[in-house]
């Protein structure tokens, strides 16, 4: 069997290898990664299940040894497999891919396949293995105890900025996908009260009946989308439509209150109606796709890949596409649950495997639909969406012109009839990702399921991203306050109290702060935030899988393994050089569409000279850039540093371990394990008879023999 | 065969979102003999614990 998908796997990789310039069918995409996953999964993680980690099923897992009902418990792999899914995955893995499309189709689908199977997947599960090791531990405590202060205080600041800048740039993609597009802000500022009511539904009405709750929640939502179609013209739409200026005030309130809120009216269902829309899209996307069999519209390798000039974002195809993607491909972020939450309450070992590299596995795929549906708009098109209103002067016509120089041809009547057929106002530089995925799915679905239904699909599809994104940036601004209160908690106690009031608001407000002053830099950045801030985005979180990367490494290291060190080694090394690399370029280039200093030299100079340089309109639009510029420079060079920092502590542990033959970590000692449970999905036949013999046993224990 | 699935998926749902937490907390009840909570004082008890947890949600 394994020879079968092997072949259908080299099949769909020499055709996406070999085509140029004939219409390709977007299903060689999909099949190749499938095929490429089932391989990895079944060769790649057992090998480095067995060899590189070596679990052990006979030795008891934390949620085993220290079962308390509440962090720590025994969970069902499957059920497992779903939690530590829907914590990983969001709205990352269906921009970054939607933002890469502009180098064309091939470099971000062999990165996304690539780097999930060799690093993005192999992170997520030593991560996994090594704090399930060691009860639980965050990152943050593990490079602590087993790197160092200096390392473990570095990796802690990089955490909570790099957490601020994910915050932001989540933010930023729903403020661009709902400026002036009152059908999407209707249907999303619908979820709050839906939202509210499943909380009072599940506290006060019926305790607990989270199914029934969830599906009036997703037939409400429905309803929503279909209700903010009819609004259109009215008072309420005009009411509606508002500018991002507003929609970051609205964001930030917003963000403030649902952190300060009790968590079950408000976080806690949002939370299932994510889930569940997050289960349903994939589900509906797989289908849609192998049921529309989309053409890919673009080249496999575009000239903006190598010329580094795209207007998406400025930066040739190495480092920027492994930027771009982060999320879908290697993701720091997945770093941070691995670790924490979902080693409390992994059953068996060797589940690890299904769960950590499963799930990756899973998200990867995501990401490839995502990429697909971008790759299948017309690139005009696509361009139109994605250039900066700098570029494109936001109309029709500026479109039309712009994408004319690029080499592609879209007239302003048919740029005007594509947003009619989603029925919004204008799609020419609805940048951010989120509408052009939007766009690519309601097509795909209009294909698949027909109906006329686009425009309902493009804001089904608006809708589900924007609650991904509410989700995680109510659910991100709660650690951060976390974070927060902790750290200060170590200096002046009382702040440390999660239940005092004061301390919460305050350290909410600060973090909510921090993200809305990023968010607000991005949105009235006159270059267009989407291609200033996502580079730094993509490069802060694949700076945070640098780190956990150097954990894992470090502890192959001291644990004497070092023949299997390039298991996590290798992606180490890449993941340095492209973080790297981009970093310098973005710190150091003196192309100013590249380098942040450059450009705010380019920008300064320019005002000491009285002069006003396009995009900017005014000499309060330069200082603006100036002080953007300014600010993501510093970000960025203090997140390559404090990387650096974790890493070259790093290295003396290893030197001194490698010297050692090993060193002690902080592994607890193994106990034995009394549970039985299968490794993988599917029980094997052996696993299937010791589960029988297991039932037998806790059968009889039950009926003591003076009862028969 | 259809309803084999329909019921695995109903139990993957309700485990998922811990809708069957309250059966477990009776069966254990009744297992150990003791007396169970209601199901109000058991969902509100475990919202409080939710609270005080971080709950991290990814990109």
């Amino acid at each position: 069997m394994w020879t079968v998908v092997a072949l259908v796997g080299a099949t769909c990789w020499t055709v996406l290898a070999l085509s140029r310039g004939e219409s390709v069918s977007a299903l060689w995409i999909l099949f190749a990664a499938l095929s490429s996953y089932a391989i990895a999964y079944r060769f790649y993680s057992k090998f480095i299940a067995r060899k590189v980690l070596q679990v052990d099923d006979r030795r008891a897992t934390p949620a085993e040894r220290l079962e308390n009902g509440r962090d720590f418990e025994v969970t069902d792999r499957r059920v497992l497999f779903g939690h530590h899914f829907a914590a990983i995955a969001g709205a990352g893995p269906l921009v970054g891919p939607v933002l890469a499309a502009q180098m064309g189709y091939l470099p971000g689908t062999v990165w996304i396949i690539v780097g999930v199977i060799a690093a993005g997947a192999v992170q997520d599960m030593v991560v996994l293995f090594f704090s399930m090791r060691r009860n639980g531990q965050s990152l943050g405590q593990m490079i602590r105890a087993e790197i160092g202060v200096v390392g473990g205080t570095a990796a802690l600041i990089a955490v909570f900025a790099i957490m601020i800048i994910i915050l932001a740039v989540l933010a930023l993609i729903v403020v661009n996908a709902l400026a002036e597009s009152p059908w999407g802000v209707f249907s999303i500022a619908l979820t709050i009260p839906i939202a509210l009511f499943m909380g009072v539904y599940l506290r006060v009405l019926r305790p607990g009946r989270v199914l029934e709750a969830s599906a009036i929640g997703v037939v409400a939502l429905l309803a929503a989308i279909i209700g903010g179609g009819m609004i259109d013209g009215t008072a309420l739409g005009d009411a509606l439509t508002l500018d991002k200026t507003t929609l970051v005030i609205a964001l930030v309130v917003y963000g403030f209150v649902a952190s300060v809120l009790p968590v079950w009216l408000l976080l806690t269902p949002r939370d299932y109606l994510s889930t569940f829309m997050k289960i349903g899209v994939i589900v509906l996307l797989a289908v849609g796709l192998v049921i529309a069999m989309p053409v890919l519209q673009n080249d496999a390798v575009s000239s903006f890949a190598l010329a580094g000039n795209g207007p998406v974002f400025a930066g040739s195809l190495f480092p920027f596409v492994f930027i771009t993607i982060a999320c879908g491909a290697l993701s720091g972020f997945h770093a941070l649950i691995s670790s924490g939450t979902t080693p409390k309450m992994v059953a068996k070992e060797s589940q690890v495997r299904v769960i950590g590299y499963g799930g990756m596995l899973m998200e990867s795929f995501v990401a490839i639909s995502a990429l697909i549906a971008a790759c299948i708009l017309d690139p005009a098109l696509y361009f139109s969406m994605n250039a900066p209103a700098g570029a494109t002067g936001g109309t029709v016509e500026g479109a039309s012109a712009f994408v004319a120089n690029l080499g592609f041809s879209i007239s302003p009547a048919e740029l005007q009839a594509a947003a009619d057929t989603i029925e919004e106002a204008t799609l020419v530089s609805r940048t951010g990702g989120a509408p052009t995925l939007a766009y690519g799915i309601s097509e795909i679905f209009q294909t698949a399921f027909g109906g006329g239904l686009q425009a309902f699909w493009y804001h089904f599809a608006i809708m589900f991203e924007a609650l991904f994104i509410l989700t995680a940036v109510d659910a991100g601004t709660r650690v951060g306050r976390f974070m927060l209160q902790d750290t200060v908690g170590n200096v002046w106690k009382r702040f440390g109290d999660l239940t005092w009031r004061p301390a919460s608001w305050t350290a909410s407000a600060v973090v909510v702060g921090l993200w809305g002053y990023i968010l607000y830099v991005g949105v009235t950045d006159p270059l267009g935030g989407i291609n200033q801030l996502f580079p730094l985005f993509g490069i802060a979180n694949q700076l945070l899988a640098a780190i956990a990367l150097t954990l894992c490494t470090t502890l192959l290291v001291k644990h004497g393994k070092l023949r299997w060190v390039w298991v996590t080694g290798v992606p180490l090394a890449w993941v340095l050089v492209i973080t790297m690399t981009a970093s310098f370029q973005k710190v150091f280039s003196g192309d100013p569409k590249v380098g942040y200093f450059a450009q705010r030299s380019l920008y300064a100079d320019a005002l000491d000279r009285g002069d006003v340089l396009a995009p900017a309109a005014d000499a309060a639009a330069m200082e603006k850039v100036i002080t953007n510029s300014t600010v993501n420079g510093v970000l960025q060079s203090l997140f390559a540093v404090l990387t650096l920092v974790v890493v070259a502590n790093a290295a003396v542990v290893c030197v001194r371990a490698i010297r050692a033959g090993g060193l002690p970590t902080t592994e607890v000692p193994a106990e034995p394990s009394r549970i039985v449970e299968p490794s993988g999905f599917f029980p094997t036949a052996e696993e299937r008879a010791l589960l029988e013999a297991e039932r037998e046993r806790l059968a009889a224990e039950r009926t003591p023999s003076g009862q028969q | 065969m259809i309803r084999r699935w329909a019921a695995g998926v109903r139990w993957w749902l309700r485990a998922l979102t811990g809708e069957d937490r309250y059966d477990r907390h009776l069966a254990a009840c009744a297992a150990d003999g003791r007396t169970p909570m209601t199901r109000r004082a058991f969902e509100r008890h475990r919202a409080d614990v939710a609270a005080a947890h971080a709950h991290e949600r990814c990109c």
